[in-house]
């Protein structure tokens, strides 16, 4: 189920929201729990085999690493595995076999595997709570049912943010805090996140839907706004789907970290990471560049720290040569701005619009690389002219939309909207949502996929 | 100190949510199973759930989402918000004033080409003639924004191509010089296809061109319908146009219209009682279908014509009652069969006239099924 689906909106999450108030404080973990596994299978019910296997190698795992401390560390390589194999088939077996397929010529034979939703959150949320009580830094949660709950929550259990376990330990076991404060705050911040995925990313969408179609007769002008739309789908999709997850959690008593903060007005990429997607950028930092030495061995070795980590984010992204080329790219303009940019007193001298306005075409290109249309290029440089009648006309009726994602993108802040305003905005929010689901059917969220 | 909201939170929060559940409820307990507005039959929730083909999210998403209430409202009002923000050329129709125009046909000239041999060989000796409209969005450029002028310029020039052989009707320079007629408009502002008038203009230039003596309208009674909203209009999903009249002519002479494939009979081709329905373009001929026989006694010979059609000859055929004893016509959307099995079916076959929109003939795949 997604959360910008008739189903999700108009019965399942009114349904679940409205039981969940008034049912008595030792039901609602229980029910919550129900709730999530029905949203999970409901897409398809053969996954729940795939949750509930990662939810008992997870929870089983926890359980067994509170042993013995002579084999804690092999159990945990043990674990970890059973934990990763799933996402390893599903998600990388065809990668594999294709690579191995083009430099050796050797094809196996299996068909490439249906992805399940939301693998790679869950998985890494599990890894993360393994990994944590391996040091002591969480204590083993012994209810399968509390557990299991975390996996699963469903708020965000298929686009994140990435929980840690020991962010939710605490909330796990305190009684539910529901009210009606909450969820008001909660769900107008819902209503805030379907709008940006649902009025802003899907329009995006479409634009670059239409001009990734269209190479090369989309031409100079269609490549860069059509790139510049992908940019803005990517982030008020998932940026979006965040909120509504935080706005949800709320709803339901919660507490998540953000995932986002306004990260295309970074002055660099290293503060662009610091602000997208941050709670995959800090799972990576806890659990693989920290571990690997980080930056406490000098730079050289920190610079290979960060090659590692950024090619391994590309393969989150996805299984492609198009993802690792693109965390890699991340990884050397990384390692150069930290040498020789970051921070220095010549660059800090640049005007702030300047800083932004380069970040921004570095991160832009960069989605050229992690969008993988070949035409894209020489349509960028205006190999093709620029652009057809129809592309011109496209990008045209788009601009509008584009100047507002720009706006909301770039400008300094919001918060100083009047609480009426925002009061007024969510139900208003909802309504043109609907009208737009009626109207296109409705479209899965980008970061479904990862 | 904060505020306190106009409408306090407990209300807001069990009202919005039980807003919601109630429309998605209501939408299960209340379906319909036609929009009358949309012409289309609403899709169902399936009869038996299987767990190794799963398909019930999709069933019950696509169920929801075309039986929620108030639907038109909210398809209006995206559809307005859409327009509003620039991007009136994402709707399925485009709003150019008070019309609602189809967007301009694309399609590749040489497969086209291709097509109009292949009729041209089926038709062997039997005599034919191509007529193809140009669209009403050609006939309109100059009062369009120049990119969406440019995109019609890519048909009209679609259009030449195709039309510049010999066995197509010229229709173009006719219907250029009389576009800009308020009082006898060529097209329907809310509907795809051309009125009367323009279905008159295009029977003259085929009855010059067939050497035949095109008939006055005075030959024929005109009657009115209104009002009339037509597909471009429904499929904008924007709230607001002029409604159209149906201006449509029934010959003075005796006719007899049978449509096989209903077991339907007629002594009149123009039915009043359609205007009421969804479709109100059926009252020429009952809408479509796959064979329709049409006899005209007081016809100018008894020679057979053979239409193959797209609805645009609808319109068109009572004109054609004048000059021939018996018109037939094959839609190669509703009909068994190919091209060729009608051929020989209808005997002897004296005209055969290929009447077709431009998006038809280049982009109707059913045609090119027939013709095999």
């Amino acid at each position: 189920m997604i959360f910008s689906s008739f189903t999700f909106l108009l019965l399942f999450m009114p349904a679940v929201l409205l039981i969940h108030r008034v049912l008595p404080d030792k039901a609602k973990r229980p029910f919550l729990f129900a709730a999530s596994l029905l949203f999970y299978g409901w897409s398809s019910p053969v996954w729940l085999l795939l949750l509930f296997y990662v939810m008992a190698a997870d929870y089983f795992g926890a359980l067994c690493l509170t042993g013995s401390p002579a084999r804690k560390k092999a159990l945990l390589i043990l674990f970890v595995a059973l934990n990763l194999l799933p996402l390893l088939y599903f998600k990388y077996s065809a990668f594999f076999r294709d690579t191995l397929s083009s430099l050796t010529g050797v094809y196996l034979p299996f068909d490439t595997p249906a992805l399940p939703v939301g693998i790679s959150f869950f998985t890494f949320q599990g890894l993360s709570y393994l990994i944590d009580v391996y040091r002591g830094k969480v204590r083993v949660q012994r209810s399968f049912m509390l557990f299991g709950l975390y996996l699963s929550l469903f708020p965000q259990l298929v686009a994140g943010p990435i929980v840690r376990y020991a962010d939710l330990e605490a909330q796990l076991a305190a009684p539910p805090r529901v009210t009606d404060v909450g969820m008001r705050e909660g769900l107008r911040r819902f209503c805030t996140g379907l709008a940006k995925k649902v009025l802003l990313a899907d329009a995006m969408g479409q634009l670059w839907g239409k001009m990734n179609a269209s190479f090369p007769s989309a031409g100079l002008i269609g490549a860069w706004l059509g790139l510049m739309a992908f940019s803005f789908q990517i982030f008020f999709d998932f940026s979006g789907y965040s909120d509504m997850a935080l706005g949800l959690g709320r709803a339901l008593g919660f507490t998540f970290a953000e995932n986002f903060d306004r990260p295309y007005r970074s002055l660099s990429l290293t503060e662009f990471w610091r602000r997208w997607h941050m709670s995959l950028t800090g799972w990576f930092k806890e659990y693989v560049y920290i571990p690997l030495g980080g930056s406490r061995k000098g730079a050289f070795r920190r610079d290979v720290n960060l090659m590692i980590v950024w090619a391994l984010t590309g393969l989150w992204h996805g299984a492609g040569w198009n993802f690792v080329l693109w965390g890699l790219y991340f990884g050397v303009l990384l390692i150069i701005e930290k040498r020789w940019v970051y921070q220095k007193p010549w660059s800090e001298r640049i005007p702030a619009f300047l800083r932004r306005g380069l970040t921004y075409l570095i991160v832009l290109l960069g989605w050229g690389i992690f969008s993988g249309k070949n035409g894209l290029w020489g349509a960028l440089i205006g190999r093709q002219g620029l652009g057809s009648a129809q592309a011109l006309l496209d990008c045209a009726g788009f601009l509008p939309l584009l100047a507002l994602c720009v706006l909301l993108s770039f400008l300094p802040t919001w918060r100083r909207v009047p609480e009426w305003l925002k009061r007024a905005a969510a139900p208003v929010f909802m309504l043109l949502c609907l009208a737009a689901l009626a109207s296109q059917g409705y479209a899965p969220f980008v970061y479904f996929q990862f | 100190m904060k505020k306190k909201p106009v409408i306090p939170d407990r209300p807001a929060v069990w009202g919005g949510l039980l807003a919601l559940l109630l429309t998605g409820l209501c939408a299960l307990c209340f379906r319909q199973d036609f929009s009358g507005w949309e012409r289309r039959y609403l899709t169902g929730l399936p009869q038996t759930v299987s767990l190794t083909d799963w398909t019930l999210d999709d069933d019950l998403e696509a169920e929801l989402s075309d039986q929620i209430p108030g639907r038109r409202q909210l398809v209006s009002l995206y559809a307005q918000a859409q327009a509003l923000t620039g991007r009136s050329a994402q709707l399925d129709a485009w709003p150019l004033k008070d019309a609602f125009l189809e967007k301009p046909v694309s399609g590749s000239v040489q497969t086209a080409r291709r097509r109009v041999e292949q009729m041209k060989a089926l038709a062997g000796d039997v005599p034919c003639l191509f007529l193809t409209p140009p669209t009403h969005g050609m006939l309109r450029m100059d009062e369009m924004s120049a990119l969406r002028r440019a995109v019609y310029e890519e048909e009209e020039a679609l259009y030449q191509q195709l039309t510049e052989d010999g066995a197509f009707v010229p229709l173009r320079d006719a219907f250029l010089s009389l576009a800009a007629q308020p009082s006898q408009p060529l097209y329907y502002r809310t509907d795809h296809h051309w009125t009367l008038y323009g279905a008159y203009l295009a029977y003259r230039q085929y009855c010059a061109a067939a050497g035949l003596e095109p008939a006055a309208m005075e030959e024929f009674t005109v009657s009115e319908y209104a009002p009339f909203y037509g597909t471009t209009y429904s499929r904008s999903g924007l709230p607001f146009a002029r409604a159209d009249t149906l201006v449509c002519a029934e010959p003075k002479a005796n006719v007899h219209l049978s449509l096989p494939g209903e077991g339907l009979t007629a002594d009149h081709l123009i039915f009043p009682e359609e205007a009421e329905t969804y479709d109100g373009y059926a009252v020429y001929l009952k809408g479509n279908h796959g064979l329709t026989e049409i006899t005209a006694p007081d016809a100018e010979t008894d020679q057979t014509l053979l239409i193959f059609k797209d609805s645009f000859a609808n319109c068109l055929i009572p004109f054609l009652t004048r000059h021939y004893g018996r018109i037939l016509a094959a839609d190669a959307r509703y009909m068994d069969g190919s091209f060729r099995d009608v051929l020989k079916d209808a005997g002897k076959v004296d005209h055969i006239l290929f009447l077709y929109s431009l998006d038809s003939l280049v982009n109707d795949t059913s045609i090119t099924r027939k013709l095999r």
